[in-house]
Formats: structure tokens, sequence, C-alpha cells
């Protein structure tokens, strides 16, 4: 089993273990171990590489909000972007941040092309990790142009019990606000000398509240569709489900989260240390480290105790929508968030395809399906007889029978030892994951769960995996296949379709 | 045998056999008083039942389902509305309102406080099953359903689960369906056949007082106190493991199986699943039939209505955020201010053995909250009397079901704060004896029915319950051990 446990390396490849002082080999080897090599090359990010300056389409509200729902943007985006601290201030709402964080606010992550997106192409990491005197080092992994990655350990120190958890990268020790704080980071040079460090980097959620409510019978529906392809073509997939309703988890990498208020929950506490009312405790409990923090400076904040975060009111009797805690309003800015718009759909002309050439892409499409990567990255293609989801009606009613172009069928799938991060979350075992979302895929800097590549055509490549003795082959092989079986031409349509996105 | 005796009793002289017979009706007689007093004091203690109902009748307060007192006049004022929110009624729909809809397509009942109102709201299920009241009406609509035979009118409610032993997915099944309703003309799913299905286990619904303290007691406390006694437990064949939430590691801590880790998350969860109200945790319908999905989703939301400045501003949180609010307001039970045949000195005695046999290594008497962010709620002494922890409980209590790291004979150790004012007891509700409950927990009890379902270690109580049925007693006489261990228990 150990034999076959990958690495995956700062730089983002992927190796046997034991194999790190080989890695330009070990890279040319799996790079060669699809059928046949690709030829196609990535135009790069939308708005960075091509089409500087067009609109990104993307961190807009959904159209159609009521007018007591469209008063929640600008409140809504202002707690998203708003910085935490230990203590202090003058918000009692932004104070919680700690022992252990990755980042101090939510926008630091989610910020790319526009708040709510994936990680930044410069890494933001770098100017939170010594905020306000922090003793912290920067991680090996962590760099200034590459994604912003958080660190889990597979495995317990014994290197059998399962861990899975995120460690997180910082600690307060050392912050003006942070008293008399004194925890150490982890030790991930030894868990990386161990084998035991995977990262992931952070997920979009533009259009989360539309992914939100798909029903679970239409995710069922899906999976049950075009059988026989699937079948010929090693594909499977099975959903992810909640151990309370049974019902269809679909948020985060490894599809692990129900909604985006239980996302968010989790993502206050382990990501910020910012205990909440679905999170209630500190992830470190060292004394000293746990509030109360003092008050800071004249008339700032304290914290009284846990959690840190919680209904709040002292709002009362004004403004309703201070009251609820932060992942409460998480959740609202998530649901309302707009699914990014193609560039081919913004009425950009022959600037809204890579290329200049609008028929690149529409072609692009249609290749997207014939070679398959559409039986799992569910969408509607026209042209052809792939559908996507459709939302239910909504009790938000601007969301309610809408088209859901996602691109994903919400399933997790096996990927092979090559992807495996050893690390299993409800029914998504170590080397599934949640098919990606591919809507907004134009405008990503970093690919694949752990941000490894840059290049979307690699990332494709990447998808490929033979079987190993601990995990079975990649579902996507044969699909990888069919791509690189395409002639030049059509596989850079493709790959210019994926980048209008 | 009876030939030699005979013919020994005929060689002795008469003087000598006279004698005989006087010892020997000497020996019977003292074995027959020795039997007597054994037989008395090898009684068991007897249950002197609920407070409130079956002694302690008036006089009495509750000591449960109050408002934290400390609250600010502002965290107070939530009590109203909250309250409201945890006794409110769901219809099917209402074209008019959003509000207060969304029962079913299927469910177990219309409210929280329909299952959680013994002794107070909040609390555990009261001795009239309130889904009798339920089951065919909302109120405003008429249902197909049927009363499954595991429910009865004097009986606790019961939520049904198959577990994958027996061919189901181990989820709540849920009893009713609304079927009939004249709001969902298009609505025709049917009940689960209840009457078909092996295998079936039950849950009864948990009191919540005093849920608000144990959300956040420190993890670091609960594996602390899992890690004390270490020697003791080892020998008594005591282990117990802490439910990890996969999220963040931490400890998980309510329900039958410690599978939620706060109230928030099981709030959403109860009226999802017990309800079948949709809301911004879990948001789509268990049973998607079409024709029955007849509210836009999810049901309860945020009501944005509220948004701006309103008297009203608790409005603006979802159903499940006010239920959460209500929970985490409720006071922690009082103890020991009343206590069985007026004798508080049974009731002191009670807790000396009860701690003597070593009861409180898993029922653990008490955890202290850590400073908190409501700072009235921080630095209380909580008596719960658990330790939140998972223990194996053997294959006479198991379901068969797994929940996060409760395998299927692993159970939470419920808290016995209150435990004097319920009427059913163990995860099924399967005594209203508190003695058979107690007996219930050692593999030794071997209670009609039991298969001994699966292949379980043994209960990790038994040997403490051995120490139990060894405690000397009298039935009914408080000042002997057993019965002022029940005594204790009902003053809780």
């Amino acid at each position: 089993m150990m034999q076959s446990r990958s690495y995956v390396s700062a730089i983002g490849w992927c190796f046997p273990k034991g194999a790190l002082a080989i890695l330009p080999l070990a890279l040319l080897a799996f790079a060669g171990a699809s059928a046949q090599a690709q030829t196609a090359t990535d135009p790069g990010v939308r708005g960075v590489s091509w089409c500087v300056g067009c609109p990104n389409g993307s961190g807009q509200y959904v159209s159609g909000l009521n007018s007591n729902q469209a008063q929640m943007e600008g409140p809504a985006a202002n707690f998203f972007d708003e910085t935490n601290i230990v203590a202090g201030g003058d918000n009692v709402k932004r104070v919680g941040l700690g022992p252990g964080f990755d980042s101090n606010n939510c926008q630091g992550c989610h910020a790319y092309p526009a708040g709510g997106g994936s990680s930044l192409l410069a890494n933001p990491l770098f100017g939170v990790y010594q905020l306000m005197g922090a003793a912290n080092v920067m991680p090996f992994f962590e760099t200034p142009n590459g994604p912003t990655v958080v660190a889990r350990f597979p495995y317990q120190s014994d290197m059998t019990t399962p861990d899975g958890h995120v460690h997180q990268l910082f600690t307060i020790t050392g912050r003006t606000d942070a008293g008399t704080c004194d925890i150490q980071q982890p030790d991930f040079n030894t868990a990386a000398a161990e084998n035991n460090l995977i990262f992931r980097q952070t997920t979009p959620f533009f259009g989360g509240g539309l992914v939100e409510i798909i029903r679970d019978s239409d995710i069922i529906a899906n999976m049950s569709a075009n059988l026989t392809q699937k079948m010929a073509l090693g594909i499977s997939g099975h959903p992810n489900t909640n151990g309370d309703d049974g019902s269809v988890t679909r948020f985060g990498w490894k599809a692990q989260k129900r909604s985006l208020l239980l996302f968010a929950g989790e993502a206050y506490n382990v990501e910020e240390g910012v205990s909440n009312e679905i999170f209630p405790n500190e992830l470190n409990e060292t004394p000293g480290c746990t509030p109360p923090f003092p008050l800071g400076p004249p008339n700032g904040n304290g914290t009284h105790g846990v959690p840190d975060d919680r209904t709040d009111w002292a709002f009362l009797p004004v403004k309703g929508y201070l009251m609820p805690g932060d992942p409460e309003r998480f959740g609202i800015f998530g649901r309302f968030l707009a699914a990014p718009t193609p560039s081919t759909q913004m009425g950009l002309g022959s600037e809204g395809c890579p290329g200049g050439n609008l028929g690149s892409c529409s072609n692009g499409a249609i290749e997207f399906a014939s070679v398959g990567c559409v039986l799992c990255h569910t969408a509607t293609i026209p042209g052809t007889s792939y559908t996507g989801f459709t939302t239910p009606p909504s009790s938000i009613a601007a969301l309610g029978n809408q088209p859901v172009n996602l691109f994903s069928d919400l399933l997790v799938h096996d990927l092979g030892s090559c992807d495996a991060d050893n690390v299993t979350q409800g029914q998504a075992t170590g080397d599934q994951f949640r098919t990606a979302p591919l809507w907004g895929v134009g405008q990503r800097g970093f690919f694949m769960h752990d941000g490894r590549t840059t290049d979307i055509v690699q990332a494709i490549e990447d998808h490929y995996c033979a079987a190993s003795a601990q995990y079975p082959a990649s579902e996507a092989n044969a699909v990888v296949d069919a791509f690189n079986a395409l002639d030049s031409t059509d596989q850079q349509d493709l790959i210019n379709f994926l980048r209008s996105l | 045998m009876v030939e030699l005796k005979n013919r020994r009793v005929r060689q002795l002289p008469k003087r000598a056999s006279r004698l005989v017979r006087l010892l020997a009706l000497g020996v019977v007689a003292s074995w027959a008083l020795t039997g007597i007093l054994w037989a008395q004091l090898g009684q068991q203690a007897t249950d002197p039942g609920v407070r409130g109902i079956n002694w302690c009748t008036t006089g009495c307060t509750n000591g449960a389902g109050t408002f934290q007192s400390t609250l600010t006049p502002q965290e107070q004022a939530s009590e109203p509305p909250a309250q409201a929110q945890f006794v409110t009624s769901a219809i099917v729909t209402d074209p008019n309102s959003v509000m207060d809809t969304g029962l079913g397509p299927r469910f177990n009942s219309n409210s929280c406080s329909s299952c959680h109102q013994q002794p107070a709201l909040g609390g555990s299920s009261p001795a009239s099953n309130p889904l009798f009241q339920v089951y065919q009406t909302d109120g405003t609509d008429h249902f197909n359903n049927t009363m499954p035979s595991f429910e009865t009118q004097s009986g606790p409610v019961l939520v049904p689960h198959l577990p994958p032993s027996s061919g189901g997915n181990g989820l709540v099944q849920q009893l009713f369906t609304i079927t009939g309703a004249s709001s969902a003309p298009g609505c025709n799913i049917q009940q689960p056949n209840f009457s078909q299905e092996t295998g079936l286990v039950f849950r009864q619904p948990l009191p919540t007082f005093g849920d608000g303290y144990l959300d956040f007691i420190e993890n670091r406390d609960i594996i602390n106190n899992l890690n004390s006694n270490l020697p003791l437990k080892t020998s008594l064949g005591i282990g117990g493991v802490a439910s990890m939430n996969g999220d963040d590691g931490s400890v998980n801590r309510f329900g039958w199986k410690a599978q939620w880790r706060a109230i928030l998350p099981a709030t959403g969860a109860e009226e999802q699943v017990e309800e079948g109200i949709t809301n911004e945790q879990l948001l789509t319908e268990t049973d998607q039939t079409a024709g029955c999905d007849v509210n836009p989703i999810p049901e309860d939301a945020t009501n944005y209505a509220y948004t701006g400045s309103s008297m009203t501003p608790w409005y603006f949180l979802a159903d499940a955020e006010r239920d959460a609010m209500f929970v985490r307001f409720l006071e922690q039970p009082t103890e020991r201010q009343y206590c069985p045949g007026g004798n508080a000195s049974s009731c002191s005695n009670g807790l000396a053995e009860f701690k003597t046999i070593h009861c409180d290594l898993c029922h653990t008497v008490s955890y202290t909250t850590p400073p908190a962010s409501i700072p009235s709620q921080g630095h209380i002494v909580l008596n719960l009397y658990s330790d939140l922890l998972l223990h194996h409980m053997g294959s006479c209590l198991a379901d068969n079901i797994t929940q996060g790291m409760a395998e299927g004979d692993m159970w939470r150790t419920p808290p016995l704060w209150n435990v004097g004012q319920r009427i059913w007891f163990l995860h099924d509700g399967r005594a209203n004896d508190l003695v058979t409950a107690i007996k219930e927990h050692g593999d030794g009890f071997q209670r009609s029915g039991c298969t001994g379902v699966g292949a379980y270690p043994n209960s990790e109580a038994d040997a403490v319950i051995k120490a139990f049925n060894n405690l000397k007693n009298v039935s009914g006489v408080a000042g002997t051990a057993q019965q002022d261990l029940i005594n204790f228990l009902r003053s809780l």
C-alpha cells in the first residue's frame, strides 16, 4: 500500500513514494503515460493572457432578486471582504482569528477573478502570515506565485490511523493582539519527509446558490444517463451523501458538504480559526491561545469566549441582517453570486474566444462532448444531445427554474493513484474527487485539487492514471486518450472552448 | 439417597431420633428465615417513577424548561420568538405565506415541541404519544396515513431506522406522508410498509435542556476525561471513544450516537428529517416524487423581508436558526431539589453509591464551560452525568447502525440530568422502569427478544451493572444502597 502512495510536491507533480530524487525522470515518465502526446497549447488565463481588459463576467449577484434580497449585496460583500483579527479593532464581528489559521478573511483565498472565486495569481498568504508581529515562517510549499493551498495529513503519526484533517498553516503566536499565546506551526517538513502531506487549493463558488438546490433526483438521473457510453469508457461515479438525510452532498473537492451554510461553518473554523455556531470550539485549546483576549486599543473589541462568532443581539432591533453569524452571511453572499458568464456570451465578438475565432470555441464544445468529457463534466452542449441541470422552483425566485451549466455531474470518481490524496471524506475514498465544475475555468490560474499545474492542457493529462495496487485506474483514462487522439485543430478548439468558460 | 436416609433414621435410638428431628426443624427454620431475609435483601430496588407524575405531584417545580436567567435583556427578548418557533406546527403549504410551511412529503411530526415536551418544552417524549394527534392531519389538511404498530397511544414517540444489516440504509424511515392532502393533490406516495420490514430499530427523542452549554464544552476537557482513571476503567472493561468530527476533528456530542457537533446542524437535520422541511443546511426533499414537492426550496430560509429596520428582526433568521436559539438558551435542569420519600439523605447517599460502583466513570458527573462569547454561559458547572463519549453496549442494545465513529453497538453516554422526569429509557424507549434500564446496560440481562444481533464485544457496563446488582437492598426502603441510588437518579 505504501509503495503506491503518491506525493504531490510544491510544484505540483505526482510521484511514486520515494521518487523525489528523480523528479524530472518521473515527470517525463508520467507525461508519457497516456496513449499519445497532446499538441494543443493553453492560451492562458482569460483577462490576463488574452482578452485583456475584457469584463470578467464573474462575481455579480444573480439578476431578478427582489428589493429585500438585493439590499443584502452591500452588507454581504463587505462582510466577505472583512479581515479578522484576534481581538480589538472597531467591529465585534471581525474578531476571533486563530489560534491556528490559514488566512484571515474569505476574500483572501476566494478572490480570482472576483470575490467568491478561486486562488489569486499571486499568493495572498505572503501578506498575511506575519501580520501584527506573528512569528510564522512560510511553509515550503507556499510560493509567491503559486496557488493558495491548505495542508492535510492523510495519516496520524503512526502512519496507519487515518487523519485527513486540515493542519492549519499559521498560528497567532507573536501577534500583538494574541496575548501570551505560544504554540508552534505544524512540522510540515517532517510530514513531507514521511510522505504524509497533501494539499488542496481553494474552490470558487460562483453560482453556488444554483448548485445548492439542484435536485438529488436530477443528479441521480444524470448519473444513470448514457450508461452504455460511460461503461464503455470506464466511467461510473457515485454521489457522496449526507449522513443525516441521505441527500447528495456537493461542495468541496470531495463533495463533502451539502450546502453553503455548512461549508461556511467549517471554513470559518478551519481556515480562519473563527469558531462559530456550527463548530463552536477552537481547534487548538492550548491555555493562553483561546479567548478571552484583551480589548486591544481603546474602545476595541475583546473576545469573551467561544464561539468567536455567533448570532449577535447587539444590533437589535435595528438591522436584522447583522444578527446572523458569519457563516449565515457567507451563505447569503454565496447564494446570490451568479454563475460565471462564458466570454462567448458576453458580446465581445471574436475576442470572446482565444485566437479571435468564435468558431473554434463552438467546435471545441462539440469536441468536448465527442471525446466524452461531458459524461462527467455535465453541461448542455449546443448541437449535441447532452443537457445540463436545471434548478427546481426556489424560495428565492431568482434561483428557480434556471439552467445550471456548471460542467459537473457533482459525483465523485476514481482518478487513480496519481491524483489520490489518501483522504476519505464520506463516501469519497482516497483517490476519489468530485468532478470539478468547469464554469469559470477560463479564468482560473491553477488546476487540479492541489493546484499542481497552471496549464489546462497538462491538467487534462493529469486526469490519466494507470491502476495501482492501491487504487483502480482513473475513470478518465479513455477520455484522455480520446482527447490525445484528436487532431491538432480539434484539440486546440477544445482547449480554447474551455478557456472561454 | 432416600432409602439410605430412611435406613439411617430407623437405626437411631428414640431419644436421639427426637433430637435429630429438633435439630432438623431448627435447620429448616433457620434456612427459611435466612431465605426470607436473603430474598428481601436480594430484591431489586423499585423505581419510584416519574417525578411530577408518580411522586412529588404537587408543590414541586419542574426545574427544567426555563431560559437561562442571566442572559442580557436583548438575549432574553429572543425567548418569545424563539419559543414560538419551537412550538409552531408546520403545514404542507400556504399560498399566502412561506413561514411555517413545508411539512413533508414525508415526516414524523409537525413541530419540535410535539416530541420534545416532557416535562417542559425542549424535553423528551410525553406520556401520551403526540403522533396520534398528527398522523392524519396538520390542522389544515387530511392525510391518508395509518399508524405503525410500534407506535402506541401511551408509548414513547419512536422513529424507525432500517439498518444495512436488514437491507436498509440506516437513515430515518419517516413514518408518514402528506398523501391525501388537498394542498398536494398530485402526491400519492405510500408510507413504508413497516409491517413487512424485519429488523427495524428505533430511537426516541432526546431532551435538549442545557444543550446550549454542551455546545461549547472544550474538546480537550472531554479528551482529558476520557484519559482519566484509566487503570480503573480498564479493570472494569470501560473504554470509550470520542466521536470526532470529519471536518475539524472536534468532538461531536449531540444525538444518540454523538453524530452532531453543534445545536445548529442538529436543528437543521431535525427540521428536514423529522418534519420534512427543507432548509439552508439540507435543501432537497428526502422524497422528490413529482406532485409531492409542492413548495419551492428551501422551504425554510432567511427571511429577507426583515432586512431593514424592524421591531421583529428575529424573523430575519430562518426557522432552524430560531429553533437553535431556543435550545441554546434553555437552562440546565436542577438536581436533588426533591428526593423520593422526602428523604434527602437517601439521594445524597445514592450519589455516593453511584460513584462507588463507578457509574460515574461514563456518566461523568460534571464538566465546566470555558469562557463564553455569551458571557453568562461561561464558567458554568454542568452536572450532566455524561462523558459525551461513545461506548460499546453489547449486542442486546446494538442497532447495527454506524454513524460517524459510532459503530453498530455504540452509544453516547446519555446525559442523566433530568432523568427523574423521563418516562422512557434507552435509545428505543424499551423500558419505563429505571431499574430495568440500568440492568439493560449489561449483557447479562437478556431481555425478551434479544437475539444478540451482530458480533459485538461485551457491554462496557457489565462490571458496573454487576456491582449494582450486588448492592444491598430492601425493596423500596430508603437507606439501602440500591434504592438510594435509584432515588438519587429520580431526583435529577
